[in-house]
């Protein structure tokens, strides 16, 4: 009976899946709740929730939607249309109403159910055709402004049109990477597909940056690790001296011990360098030799979030201190981007140019204060060496180069950058 | 609390923490909660919040067994099912020693083995699972929502008689994955409100000095907001803390603002006290705190 409860959950970002929902109407079965909100509250944070880091998110919804029983009629739109919010006041005073299950498996839900699976069908038919076209991941092309495809591969819950308008807050620099424009809204796509590509396997010239990442490794002293595992040589060679009576010889694994942080500047004036960072990022992820590796996005500057994925949305973020609470000071961080941005967003407090999400501190302190935690850390800046001084934005590129080594994001200055994070200074 | 006293008494087991271990309202339930739903318990929070202390807690108050799991970065899973001695088999073979046919004698159960093969029901702690390879955890989904395992060795399935009550702890090093997350209970142990933790101070000491409990309690919590200190001194931290104080006769306070007496005990790392050394002689600006 809470179900729009579920459902709102899910449209506000949090993910509790089915198991999880089962699990909770198995407490409430056993009155765990005790039929007062504060038991339903409690009951529904340790069972639906997986992390503490949600828990702010859940608050924020519990209240909208309980807020929204009281005063009645302005329910949030995700649960405006449903019936529940009387029954469910009835229910806290008397918990055990089968009416209202009755209600709920009515023939007019399941008309509506009817409807929902003819809906599918037809997306799937749609998606079908275009995989047939060869046009899936190339940007589907067949149907531009069906909405449904657009619909299908939208981001985090985005539609192109909000991702316009989230866009025009930013530097206003166009996308400028050949191809991508082709006479359809360049800035949708900007938003919608330049960086969607980062976790597909498209095969690209990746080889030499993978080279370069490859000497990025240091192993693990001999004295740190266990004997666990089997030595064949010395095994054959001392069962042989004992003439075939079995000897077995353990050895200690040889491990990189290298953990490394990757913080890609992702959006706004990077647009035009995705292709680039695409290739990087691959060759890293590639790299499976690390023994821990993170990725986070972040705009222009590090503020007080880092994001999990390049679009850079709202609420996909982790908070930058979580980040250096969790992560030692033996990580390695690598820093990929142009550093060039307006004085104010590196300078000034509420300096993050997407307002809304205003920083107390500078972007230059946060930066420093990374600094300070990792000290081996290196900056990536595609754009050519030759250029940081004229172009728009050399103010903020020498600010941060006297913060973090910088280094042209070629081959050439890759392999230097990471012989300087091998270094030990 | 009379909200949550009247389907406790339906429960046939119910915890309500033990003699020296002081449990929030709010833990109580959501350790009676996955006891009554047969569910594992993740219990995430500041290192030194008592997190291990629970489970020993449990089995205490419960009068149950408590199996210990302690996860290294090198654990997988089957050292905690079971391992099969096959060096030893070896070993046997060639002295024609023991019954190399008998192969359940070379099978040794691990933790999670003992657990599930247990007469009694017992309170299984795995202890830090994030300390393991990230693969780790999903390797346990089966084993954790069944109860029981195969040993194709010997042919055999283990299947618990009675559940354990399985209690992991997490110190968030590493993410867990979202299918185990699923199959968890989930409390995140807040640090404790002076109030609660005058409460935890006098289970540990009950005859502890009032002025000598305040004043390090002051220090303490000025020191936790201190924002660039990595490794926070938490409630462990203070017990040793407050120890050495009494022993010494040392007052925290010690007249002097820019000297801690038995700093070490409260902070663990150099840089932490490199940074406190600089926060107490340049004052809060010079370190960066949070608004």
């Amino acid at each position: 009976m809470f179900i729009p409860f579920f459902y709102l959950l899910r449209a506000r970002g949090l993910k509790p899946s089915i198991i999880q929902w089962m699990t909770l109407m198995e407490a409430l079965d056993q009155n765990f709740a005790d039929s007062s909100l504060t038991g339903f509250y409690h009951l529904c944070r340790c069972i639906l929730l997986c992390s503490e880091a949600d828990f702010d998110k859940f608050d924020e919804v519990f209240i909208e939607f309980f807020n929204s029983i009281n005063d009645r009629g302005k329910m949030p739109e995700e649960v405006s249309t449903s019936l529940i919010p009387e029954e469910m006041l009835d229910w806290l005073g008397a918990p055990e109403d089968p009416a209202f299950l009755e209600l709920y498996y009515s023939e007019e839900h399941m008309a509506i159910l009817e409807g929902l699976m003819e809906v599918i069908e037809r997306m799937l038919r749609k998606l079908e055709e275009q995989i047939k076209n060869g046009n899936l991941i190339g940007g589907c092309e067949v149907c531009t402004g069906c909405g449904l495809c657009s619909r299908m591969f939208m981001k985090d819950g985005k539609l192109p049109e909000e991702a316009d308008m989230m866009q025009g807050e930013g530097q206003g620099s166009a996308p400028g990477g050949k191809g991508w424009k082709r006479g359809r809204n360049a800035i949708a796509m900007a938003h919608d597909r330049i960086f969607r590509d980062f976790r597909d396997d498209t095969v690209l010239d990746i080889r030499q940056y993978q080279m370069a990442f490859r000497k990025l490794r240091q192993y693990s002293s001999i004295n740190d690790s266990n004997i666990v595992e089997l030595d064949i040589d010395q095994t054959i060679k001392r069962t042989s001296e004992k003439a075939g009576l079995l000897q077995i010889v353990f050895k200690k694994p040889r491990k990189n011990i290298i953990k490394l942080i990757v913080l890609i500047d992702s959006d706004g004036s990077m647009s035009q360098f995705a292709e680039i960072s695409n290739k990087l990022f691959q060759a890293v992820s590639k790299a499976n030799h690390y023994k821990d590796l993170k990725f986070y996005y972040y705009h222009n500057c590090v503020y007080d979030h880092l994001y999990n994925d390049p679009t850079c949305v709202n609420g996909k973020w982790i908070d930058t201190e979580h980040v250096l609470r969790n992560h030692d000071t033996e990580y390695r961080v690598i820093y990929v981007g142009d550093a060039s941005m307006a004085d104010s967003e590196l300078f000034r407090m509420g300096g993050n140019v997407l307002f809304e999400r205003s920083n107390a501190l500078p972007g230059i302190e946060w930066l420093k204060r990374m600094k300070r935690k990792y000290r081996r850390s290196v900056w990536l800046n595609p754009i050519a060496k030759e250029e940081w001084e004229r172009l728009y934005g050399g103010a903020t590129i020498q600010a941060v180069k006297e913060v973090f080594p910088m280094y042209e994001l070629t081959v050439k200055g890759l392999g230097n950058a990471i012989k300087r994070l091998l270094s030990d200074r | 609390m009379s909200e949550t006293s009247s389907y406790q008494s339906q429960l046939e087991i119910h915890y309500s923490g033990s003699r020296d271990y002081i449990v929030t309202e709010e833990l109580k339930n959501v350790v009676n909660i996955a006891i009554a739903l047969q569910k594992p318990l993740l219990i995430k929070g500041e290192p030194g919040t008592g997190k291990t202390m629970l489970a020993s807690s449990l089995a205490e108050a419960l009068g149950k067994e408590l199996i210990i799991w302690s996860i290294k970065s090198t654990t997988t899973a089957q050292n905690g099912l079971y391992v099969y001695d096959t060096v030893q088999r070896l070993y046997d073979s060639q002295f024609g020693e023991g019954d190399i046919s008998n192969i359940r004698q070379y099978i040794k159960l691990g933790m999670l083995g003992m657990a599930l093969s247990a007469e009694d029901q017992p309170v299984l702690l795995i202890d830090e699972i994030d300390k393991a390879d990230v693969e780790f955890p999903n390797d346990l989904l089966w084993e954790l929502d069944r109860m029981q395992f195969f040993i194709p060795e010997t042919r055999e399935t283990i299947t618990a008689k009675t559940r354990p009550l399985v209690i992991i702890t997490s110190n968030a090093e590493k993410e867990l994955p979202d299918a185990f997350l699923r199959r968890c209970l989930f409390h995140y142990i807040a640090f404790p409100e002076p109030e609660q933790m005058a409460k935890i101070v006098y289970a540990h000491y009950p005859k502890i000095d009032n002025t000598l409990l305040q004043s390090a309690m002051k220090k303490f919590y000025e020191l936790r907001e201190v924002d660039d200190i990595q490794k926070k001194p938490s409630t462990s931290e203070l017990l040793d803390w407050l120890t050495a104080l009494r022993i010494s006769g040392i007052s925290p306070d010690n007249g002097n603002k820019k000297d801690i007496p038995f700093l070490g005990v409260l902070l663990k790392k150099n840089e932490d006290i490199d940074t406190l050394e600089e926060f107490l002689e340049k004052g809060p600006k010079a370190v960066y705190r949070r608004r």
